[in-house]
């Protein structure tokens, strides 16, 4: 009884409790941010270019950090969720087609979960045809019967395992001087790969359907805006922890694969190639990270994209109703899970083709939020006296300007390429 | 004399709206941008059209009696010269239908929740229109993104089904939105209808609602009912509540509720907030707010209830009845009725169905049950769920180490304290 009285005279216990008591929409959502397709990306980008790309995660940072921190604050002022304001000030017609694209590319993305489950239990010798459908059933068993919100619990403890990333990057024995000149100093190659995993990196980083999750995520807590100082520092922590992770992926792949020159295609391949170089534990170590990452993903975004589809078309959501009450759904939900498991399951699928199309769907689909999310954030209407200021508006409108100019020169790349062989 | 004959049938507002509106020498004046409405009646009248004019997208105002011919899906005829275009400015009761409710939620009183408007039904008469429906299923929504024919065929040749619209009329309409200069939507129709729903539905309803739109449904509820639904909140969703409200409002509100909730409330709420208010609040009720903010949350005192009824030996059971007619309007828990001595120790109890069922001159003392069990302001709240278990009470009283009555506990209060993670849990879904 003393001691809770003191905790309320005390400034500083009082900030640190009230600081935990908000913390965890930034922190998941930066975990969830790593998922199978991030894990990828970064293992391709330092198997293919060593630590040439480290570099990237510095703007990826920034523009991470500026865009979550205006869903934050989006989400605590207005207490609506980001579909919402869309359909809101947009209309219909712009909601539908926004959320078409994020359906399908969810789709592509859970299926890509899938595919890192089957790569990372497959290195554990568990054949795919076994670990896809086991851990589908058990995803749906825990999200529909079970209770989520203490899943959620558990899946952030879980997701200190990526922390492992850090020991299998420790064990590759990297040349540290290399990585820090790496990471200061950018390097420029105007091809279509070095470009396209640019892209790859930012886009993984900053994830369209982020916004959404992160967005409801802080209003369900209910934070007060005095509050609002302590979620800023919950999204600098999200954010630092997605790109510390990153970061130490790339570095164990650059120092192991890159050196020896073998190239890779998924993350899985990672994961089996490090075993010669880097010995049995960092490969069992990486492996295990990507099931962690993949499983946590593949319950969370079925259920995200579920949720805010219904909300932008005005159906029931939610898992405290039943499923008459809200059968769009649950039908939407189980139906992203289904079409995700078979397209993993069927034999000789075009699991790349799949990825690669997931991610430009992704790329064309983030500035299309982002420009949504920059003028709602500053419409004094919605904001009142929390809009964006000018330093919030230009990182913003910097990042939007160049994904488009990268999606630009990435699809007009090819097309040169042609024409010149035709001439 | 022949009158024209009456055809009147039903239209959506995505029929009319950004249709040309077209002059009688045949010339597009501009784009129909909303049209106007007078909520007085018992179903909103149409009145007056919003244009669109030109590639500045400049709004211009016309009065509804100047439109000659309504041609859905097609075009707008109206009687106009340039010089009738007003800037647009709306009179006391009217409102912008598109603005207003076009993709915006609304609370369907009929099925007390917070539903999402796809498109609105008007009836239409010649040229005189009637808004009597809001279109919140998914033909609507078909309807609106220009799909509904293809998809309806679709779906009527694979599953042989029917779309079916989903209506809810204008009766059960409780406006919400408070977008832009719709902040005085408030006044113009008043919230009245919300006041048919239970509490519990109201909290349900504010909790689905954007943080603006709550705070202007909850400050059009009185004190008494602000109270109700402040208790049906969740403990966060409360706080917030609480915290933007202003002082004077908050003590009303406080003065309505039951102690324990109240100290519930004010625990959790910033010093300087809870110094403002205790300036406020009635002197007696803050000696008691202070006295019970002391105890710890894990024994008896927390949980207990300053206001319940009392009486002595000595007292007829008329008399007590009497007073409990006066007083029971304040007090949460009327069933027992505790018997004091002359020092406030409990020495019996009675409940209201005995006082009931006594003749009016009989003296409580001969009617009342001695050996009451009760607790200690210290005691652990996980004895007092015992208490509650190993009993059938519904409440307990509570002494301080003199016996002397201090308050008491309710089963509710004392269930939701032992399992407050059930109560967090029941809270998040």
């Amino acid at each position: 009884m003393n001691f809770l009285k003191k905790l309320k005279e005390n400034v500083y216990l009082r900030n640190i409790v009230i600081f935990l008591s908000v913390l965890g929409p930034g922190i998941i959502t930066g975990s969830v941010d790593n998922d199978a397709g991030g894990i990828t990306t970064y293992s391709v980008a330092g198997a293919v270019y060593g630590y040439q790309l480290l570099w990237t995660l510095v703007p990826s940072f920034i523009a991470l950090l500026t865009v979550q921190e205006m869903n934050a604050r989006m989400g605590i002022v207005t207490g609506k969720g980001l579909a919402d304001l869309i359909r809101e000030n947009f209309g219909v017609k712009a909601t539908f087609y926004i959320f078409l694209c994020l359906l399908i590319a969810d789709i592509g993305n859970t299926a890509t979960e899938f595919a890192g489950i089957a790569g990372s239990l497959m290195i554990f010798n568990i054949n795919k045809y076994v670990s896809v459908p086991l851990s589908a059933v058990v995803v749906w068993l825990l999200v529909v019967k079970g209770n989520y919100k203490t899943a959620e619990r558990i899946f952030l403890v879980f997701s200190f395992f990526l922390l492992s990333y850090i020991i299998s990057a420790v064990l590759a024995k990297p040349n540290w001087q290399e990585v820090g000149a790496a990471l200061i100093n950018p390097t420029f190659h105007w091809n279509e790969g070095y470009l396209t995993m640019t892209m790859g990196i930012v886009g993984t980083t900053i994830a369209p359907w982020m916004q959404f999750y992160m967005q409801s995520a802080v209003i369900e807590k209910s934070i007060k805006i005095e509050d609002y100082k302590y979620v800023r520092l919950d999204v600098i922590l999200g954010g630092i922890a997605t790109v510390v992770i990153a970061f130490f992926i790339i570095v164990a792949c650059a120092s192991t694969l890159h050196i020896n020159q073998i190239t890779i295609n998924e993350a899985k391949d990672a994961a089996v190639s490090l075993r010669p170089l880097a010995g049995e534990l960092a490969s069992f170590v990486f492996a295990f990270g990507l099931f962690i990452a993949s499983i946590f993903s593949a319950a969370i975004l079925p259920l995200a994209t579920a949720f805010y589809v219904c909300e932008g078309f005005g159906f029931e959501a939610g898992l405290d109703k039943k499923f008459n009450e809200a059968p769009q759904f649950y039908t939407l939900f189980s139906s992203i899970l289904l079409i995700a498991v078979v397209i993993i399951l069927i034999p000789g699928a075009p699991l790349i083709a799949i990825t690669i199309w997931t991610q430009v769907l992704n790329g064309i689909l983030l500035p299309i939020v982002l420009v949504c999310m920059i003028s709602i954030v500053n419409n004094k209407r919605i904001m009142g006296e929390y809009i964006n200021n000018r330093l919030q508006n230009t990182v913003g409108l910097l990042t939007t300007v160049l994904l488009v100019v990268l999606s630009v020169i990435l699809l007009i790349l090819p097309l040169v390429k042609i024409i010149v062989q035709i001439i | 004399m022949k009158t024209k004959s009456v055809r009147a049938n039903f239209i959506f507002l995505s029929q009319i709206i950004n249709l040309p509106v077209i002059d009688t020498a045949g010339r597009k004046v501009g784009i129909l941008d909303d049209i106007i409405a007078d909520v007085q009646g018992l179903y909103p009248r149409i009145n007056g059209l919003i244009i669109r004019r030109g590639v500045s997208r400049q709004r211009g105002y016309l009065p509804w009696k100047c439109v000659q011919d309504i041609k859905e899906d097609r075009s707008l005829a109206i009687e106009c010269s340039e010089s009738l275009i007003e800037p647009v400015k709306l009179s006391q009761n009217e409102i912008k239908l598109r603005e207003t409710f076009w993709d915006k939620q609304i609370v369907d009183i009929s099925g007390s929740k917070v539903v999402r408007v796809n498109d609105l039904h008007i009836l239409k008469d010649g040229i005189k229109l009637w808004l009597v429906h809001m279109d919140v299923g998914f033909k609507g929504f078909l309807r609106r993104l220009g799909w509904l024919k293809a998809f309806g065929e679709i779906v009527k040749w694979l599953f042989s089904y029917e779309l079916r619209d989903k209506f809810i009329s204008w009766k059960y309409v409780q406006p919400i939105t408070t977008a832009g200069d719709l902040k005085s939507l408030s006044l113009k129709i008043p919230h009245s209808k919300l006041s048919e729903l239970h509490p519990a539905d109201l909290a349900d309803i504010l909790t689905d609602l954007g943080a603006e739109e709550r705070m202007l449904i909850f400050n059009s509820f009185d004190d008494a009912t602000a109270s109700d639904i402040l208790q049906e909140l969740p403990h966060k969703m409360r706080l917030m509540i609480a915290v933007s409200l202003e002082h004077g409002r908050l003590a009303r509100i406080l003065d309505e509720t039951p102690m324990d909730e109240v100290v519930d409330l004010l625990d959790g709420m910033p010093s300087e907030s809870v110094n403002e208010l205790f300036k406020i609040l009635p002197e007696e009720k803050v000696q008691q707010i202070k006295d019970l903010l002391k105890y710890s949350d894990r024994i008896a005192g927390s949980l207990m209830d300053t206001e319940f009824l009392s009486a002595r030996t000595d007292e007829t059971a008329g008399r007590v009845l009497r007073r409990i007619r006066k007083t029971a309007e304040d007090i949460e828990s009327i069933y027992y009725i505790y018997v004091l001595n002359e020092n406030d120790v409990p020495a019996g109890v009675i409940t209201l169905k005995q006082l009931l069922t006594s003749p009016a001159k009989k003296k409580i003392g001969e009617v009342m049950r001695e050996n009451v069990v009760r607790v200690k302001v210290d005691t652990h709240i996980k004895m007092v769920a015992q208490i509650f278990y190993k009993y059938n009470f519904t409440v307990v009283p509570v002494v301080d180490d003199n016996d002397r009555i201090q308050g008491i506990i309710t089963m509710k209060d004392a269930l939701e304290s032992v399992f407050s993670e059930i109560r967090e849990e029941t809270e998040e879904t």
